[in-house]
């Protein structure tokens, strides 16, 4: 039997992450499924923490890429596939925030237009310039911060699935996210200060 | 009588609003029934403290939505991905993919190689030795 006929048998959609990944160190077909199974969770991460399409895009790419070339050294330690992934995808974005400089402004604008048409119908609720205002809010958090509430919440990961991306554990998880929104609490007050605006109006208590 | 889940139990000797805002989180994203009864439990400044945080969590789930890539660029990064090539792993590179056992074995293989050959040569090295100062003592002698 050679490998094409080997290859030919698998069953890539059936496959879990851990075969896929033995399958994908010879094998370009499995690491495509691998491929289709996380790129639209990869560029929606990416593209939370850039705030643009032209950024996201091209950083996708790269995680792929990066990927694809140290496939064959990854070793199962207990941490998921997808772990490994969100690991590249954060550091890569961590440089690209280096590379950028801290001051940087982010297109508010365009995540806004570009994330309408797949929003719930509950967020006609939301009006638009109360999500502006907390993504901006979100993205003045630390980056690890930002972190756990994509993951939380765009990616909806488990407190263990986070846990195993940010090396903590689910307790530091569950501690983290505490801390993360009375951060933005904070962060509400004080501009509401700013503004004039009451603490706490736009939150619907 | 209500009766608290026992993760909640737990919380009361830690803070208690981490473990209800996490509760609420996850009841926030299943679909399951509030935390209204188990607030109850609690004093107002921890009940106060989690209904903001709920708020702003509820607020969270609402603007945080997945953003679809465009299907253009999905598919064209997949026909790179399939046809890139990728460079063939250096040795050093090879050892590393290596289990830990094997990486092991290599070092003693390697280890013992080098001890090896180094012997050789100072063992080469030590009967040139011999054989040269012999040469020059005839040829002294002979003078």
């Amino acid at each position: 039997m050679t490998g094409h006929d080997s290859q030919a048998r698998r069953d890539y959609e059936a496959a879990d992450d851990a075969q896929l990944v033995e399958w994908a160190k010879t094998d370009r077909e499995a690491f495509g499924a691998l491929y289709t199974r996380y790129v639209e969770k990869i560029y929606s991460y990416v593209y939370y923490r850039t705030g643009n399409h032209h950024d996201a895009e091209d950083l996708t790419s790269r995680v792929f890429f990066r990927a694809l070339a140290h496939i064959g050294s990854y070793t199962d330690r207990g941490v998921p596939f997808s772990a490994w992934l969100y690991r590249i995808a954060h550091n890569l974005v961590a440089n690209w925030h280096r590379d950028r400089g801290r001051n940087q402004v982010v297109t508010l604008e365009e995540t806004m237009l570009s994330s309408a048409s797949i929003e719930a119908p509950e967020l006609a609720a939301e009006s638009t310039e109360d999500r502006e205002r907390l993504l901006e809010k979100i993205r003045q958090l630390p980056a690890e911060r930002q972190q756990l509430l994509i993951l939380k919440f765009v990616e909806r990961l488990s407190n263990a699935e986070i846990g195993a991306i940010m090396n903590r554990t689910e307790g530091a998880i569950k501690s983290l996210y505490h801390r993360t929104l009375l951060s933005l609490r904070s962060a509400f007050e004080d501009g509401d200060d700013k503004s004039g605006e009451g603490p706490w109006k736009r939150l619907r208590l | 009588m209500l009766f608290l889940p026992l993760s909640l139990l737990q919380t009361r000797k830690r803070n208690p609003v981490t473990e209800l805002l996490d509760a609420h989180t996850h009841a926030l994203q299943q679909g399951g029934p509030g935390l209204e009864a188990q607030l109850a439990y609690y004093d107002e400044a921890t009940v106060a403290e989690a209904r903001e945080l709920f708020a702003l969590a509820e607020r969270l789930e609402r603007a945080l939505t997945p953003v679809a890539p465009d299907e253009h660029f999905v598919r064209d990064l997949y026909e790179r991905l399939r046809s890139v090539e990728v460079p063939a792993p250096s040795l050093a590179e090879r050892i590393r993919r290596l289990p830990p056992r094997k990486q092991w074995a290599a070092a003693g293989i390697g280890g013992a190689a080098t001890l090896t050959v180094t012997a050789g040569v100072v063992w080469i090295a030590w009967r040139s030795e011999g054989r040269l100062l012999g040469l020059l003592r005839r040829r002294f002698e002979a003078a």
